[in-house]
């Protein structure tokens, strides 16, 4: 049995972790399922993988979070802003079977389910021209975000215009002047380098989207019992791995932004971010099945 | 081992020699390559699903709307102002309307980043005003064609910064630095080849405008130069995106056509959108299959006989690279230039930095040689839309763009034997 | 026959046409929404990528009906008159196998598959915007029918590509 694995662009964490899956299932299977490695969107980009998982030609991929939310509404809650308190108490919601199980498993008429989560880090502020210190400095600032409702409307409330395009053109169009700034991971200002064009970094962590595993149901099927339980425990010991790999690589590249790109790193205080975003937790309330996973999320925080 | 590329190519050549149009080829023998490694229906699903990705993107919004705009200033009567101001500023030197060509591929193909754009629009009036002027229609989509992919080397260009990223965190400015000397020696490289071949063609302007009708003209053409203005400053102004500066362009030339120089009545705009439909038909079939071949040739496992071959082959570093050369230059041809980079950038620059090969030396190199890609037969994107905009069969423009593809390649060879030829004005700067 | 064609070829054209100019509106509008209001951008863009997909796709059926889409005919111009009518009615059944294949079939398992997916702005199910693909396969292979048969009949040339489309006016 060969299955089929294949994957987007990735930073280097995520890379190594999937290929330690796929190894991993060999090595627990002693061979019986081999993985065939499908890598740097050479047959497409997250979407298109997705549909090539529903109609069969790909058996495991991994997407972000934000993009189930397109399949399954429910991911759009790991999408809402200042939900998760810290690394930690996201680790305690992800790993929750009794959290994450409904959610992974609500793809299953599709074709697909979720087996596991990678870590994505945390998303904040990085600008052209004046950190981001209080809500008031994202005043009338064009800001990119990615091509969601809940990321527009929380740029919305947070008093910035949201601009949506695609990751490619964020270089340019920060050093053109259409964008005063946009947000991302530490990956962003090294990897692609917008270091270069953004020098202030704003640690206000409005969201962590996971990365979700995914295989295909008729895969799960093809598989035995034991094959089974081997792609599990395969699956749990590359996310462990993934934690570690992600916050080593994550504290290289805050190293690398200040000495080599000479960007400075702010801490802001949360509270006025949270405050002003709260219409969306409110709104949260007429959709129950949402409401009921965000009081599942924050029941585990230990604030 | 190579059997995929093989059915491909031979599927390919068949019925393109038998006639059929360009793009049901390119779809078929697409199809049967992935036959190959996925069941029929879900290999059906594939080709119709990469039509569908590459379609749905904001970039070639700029294809249908500068058509449109190309169109109504043809029409209008704004090229030809255009033109004669052209003329007043370059003279009598031989072929001059081949070098505004040229020259506008490159300041516009610089701010939009996209060859396509460029080529649509600068030749889009261009060719048409040149052949007007009594130069050779093949020629002068030639000059478009092969003078178009200066945009996607000239900064900013989205280009590079795919590679900053698959290369994981090139410096970007670097790239654009380096960009910028690599376009510019591939323009003027087809504005020498333009220049001998005008010359020898007597391809000048007929008559000298006098000195008395120059400011008429400069008059006349003010309201269509403003267009340059309020695109260009718009784009660099950051008032918009080169993209929905052609949607400005459009309101614009309309504007000025209907209101101002009342050239376009009601009666002509029938006209108009019915060439703006079937050119823009014509060209988003060639680029919608061209993307069904990218997913055919990764599928059937490509990318990876490609690192197995080359790492069997040299360890010779001149060696390696004019081979990685010839393969991208292969690549090129079936490849759209975004996926290619994300594919093959991971694979062959582990192989080149190994070597020693700087990797700012490498993505231009790399980036470059995609260019070419682009504007080469069977298949090429913006040999596609070069040929269409002018309104001649593609195997038309291939003799005439024959000289060029030479320059192009003479270039080729001295950014990737004299690494300084690109590495310079990056190390001035400090950037690496 | 071409009371058949020309309806269908006026509804088209002006749908296609009148789509366009909404498309040029829509685009000046999200440069204008962004200086003025605070308004979701994202909705704009998501319409222009979708519209320039329908567009694309019903105008590359209606150039088909044209029969202008760009060959390599060098080998086949010399052959009799004869000959080539029959030559392009195998030509126009490609047509029509790869709007039945790939359009139609793989067009429609795409709609299928995708109706439960929604798209991140519009919230619109993604099988509506694949169906411009058996959409455009269904006109597509309309259009290659029916070319095959006024071919047959003799009502129109088959020799399409001869003659250059003039660009100048
Ligand atoms: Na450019
Ligand atoms: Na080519």
């Amino acid at each position: 049995n060969t299955l089929t694995m294949a994957y987007a662009q990735n930073s280097q964490p995520v890379i190594d972790a999937l290929h330690l899956l796929a190894d991993l299932i060999e090595e627990k299977t002693d061979g019986e399922v081999t993985v065939n490695i499908y890598p740097d969107s050479q047959l497409g980009g997250e979407r298109e993988l997705v549909e090539l998982m529903q109609a069969g030609a790909v058996d495991i991929t991994k997407v972000s979070a934000g993009l189930m939310d397109s399949f399954s509404s429910i991911y759009g809650v790991f999408s809402m802003p200042y939900l998760f308190d810290d690394t930690e108490h996201f680790y305690r919601v992800m790993d929750d079977p009794e959290i994450v199980g409904p959610v992974f498993e609500s793809t299953a008429d599709q074709g697909f389910v979720a087996m596991g989560y990678y870590d994505s880090g945390s998303r904040n502020f990085y600008m052209r021209n004046q950190p981001v210190q209080t809500v008031e400095d994202l005043e009338g600032k064009r800001i990119r975000v990615m091509q969601s409702e809940t990321a527009i409307e929380m740029m919305q409330l947070l008093g910035a215009i949201p601009v949506a395009m695609g990751q490619s053109e964020v270089y340019t169009s920060i050093q053109q002047g259409i964008l005063d700034g946009a947000e991302n991971n530490e990956f962003a200002i090294t990897v692609a380098r917008h270091g270069e064009v953004a020098k202030h970094y704003s640690y206000d962590m409005h969201t962590r989207i996971p990365d979700i595993v995914l295989i295909g149901t008729s895969t799960l099927e093809s598989l035995t019992e034991e094959q089974r339980v081997a792609v599990e425990e395969a699956m749990a010991e590359s996310i462990e791995f993934q934690k570690e790999a992600w916050s080593e690589a994550v504290a290289e590249a805050r190293q690398q932004s200040e000495e080599e790109f000479g960007v400075t790193f702010y801490d802001v205080d949360l509270e006025p971010f949270q405050e002003a975003v709260q219409p969306m937790y409110e709104d949260l309330r007429s959709r129950p099945a949402h409401f009921e996973l965000y009081e599942q999320i924050i029941s585990v925080s230990e604030q | 081992m190579f059997d995929a590329p093989i059915i491909l190519m031979t599927t390919f050549a068949v019925l393109l020699l038998l006639g059929v149009p360009i793009g049901i080829c390119i779809a078929i023998s697409s199809l049967l390559t992935i036959f190959l490694a996925l069941p029929p229906d879900i290999a059906m699903f594939t080709v119709a699903q990469r039509m569908f990705s590459s379609l749905d993107s904001f970039t070639l919004l700029a294809v249908p709307f500068f058509i449109l705009s190309g169109v109504i200033m043809n029409m209008g009567g704004i090229a030809m102002r255009l033109v004669n101001f052209a003329k007043l500023i370059t003279g009598r030197i031989p072929g001059s309307l081949s070098h505004t060509n040229i020259g506008g591929n490159m300041l516009f193909g610089a701010i939009s980043g996209s060859a396509i754009a460029a080529s649509t629009s600068i030749g889009g009036v261009m060719v048409p005003m040149s052949v007007r002027d009594g130069y050779d229609r093949a020629f002068a989509a030639a000059v478009n064609i092969a003078s178009a992919p200066t945009g996607m080397l000239i900064p900013p260009t989205t280009a590079f910064i795919l590679y900053a990223l698959a290369s994981g965190g090139t410096s970007v400015a670097a790239l654009f630095a380096g960009g910028l000397v690599s376009g510019v020696l591939w323009g003027l490289g087809c504005m020498a080849v333009t220049f001998v071949i005008a010359r020898r063609r007597g391809y000048r302007s007929k008559q000298q405008i006098e000195k008395g009708t120059a400011l008429r003209v400069i008059w006349q053409a003010l309201p269509s130069l403003c267009l340059i203005v309020v695109v260009v400053g718009g784009i660099v102004g950051g008032v918009f995106t080169a993209i929905e500066g052609s949607a400005v362009a459009v309101v614009y030339t309309a504007f000025l056509t209907i209101v101002v120089y009342r050239t376009v009545k009601f009666a002509h705009m029938q006209a108009i959108l019915k060439q703006t439909l079937i050119l823009t038909g014509i060209i988003m079939f060639l680029l919608a299959t061209s993307s069904a071949m990218s997913f055919a040739m990764s599928i059937t496992g490509l990318p990876a006989m490609i690192r197995d071959f080359i790492l069997g082959v040299s360890e010779n570093p001149l060696i390696v690279l004019l081979i990685i050369t010839a393969l991208l230059l292969v690549i090129g041809t079936f490849m759209d230039i975004g996926p290619a980079i994300l594919i093959f950038t991971p694979i062959l620059l582990p192989i080149a930095t190994n070597l020693g090969v700087h990797p700012v030396h490498f993505g231009i190199f790399m980036v470059y040689n995609l260019c070419i890609g682009t504007i080469t037969p069977p298949v090429g994107s913006g040999l596609f839309v070069g040929a269409s905009v002018a309104g001649i069969r593609v195997e038309k423009a291939l003799l005439p763009l024959l000289p060029y593809y030479l320059v192009i390649i003479a270039v080729l060879l001295l950014i990737t034997l004299v690494p300084n030829t690109t590495l310079f004005l990056p190390r001035a700067m400090g950037l690496i | 026959m071409n009371l058949v064609r020309k309806p269908i070829d006026l509804l088209i054209f002006w749908v296609c046409s009148l789509w366009l100019l909404v498309m040029v509106g829509a685009a000046c509008w999200q440069i204008i929404s962004r200086f003025y209001f605070s308004s979701p951008a994202g909705v704009t863009e998501e319409f222009l990528r979708f519209s320039l997909v329908w567009l694309s796709m019903i105008g590359l059926a209606y150039v088909a009906g044209q029969r202008k889409h760009v060959a390599f005919t060098l080998l086949v111009d010399g052959t009799p008159k004869h000959w080539r009518r029959y030559w392009e009615i195998m030509i126009e059944l490609t047509f029509l196998a790869f709007a039945v294949y790939v359009l139609i079939i793989g067009g429609l398992k795409a709609v299928n598959m995708t109706m439960m997916q929604l798209s991140p702005a519009l919230r619109l199910p993604m099988g509506y915007v694949y169906l411009a693909m058996p959409i455009s396969g269904g006109l597509l292979a309309f259009y290659s029918l029916l070319n095959c048969i006024q071919l047959f009949l003799k009502h129109i040339s088959p020799a399409p590509h001869m003659e250059e489309p003039s660009q100048d006016v």
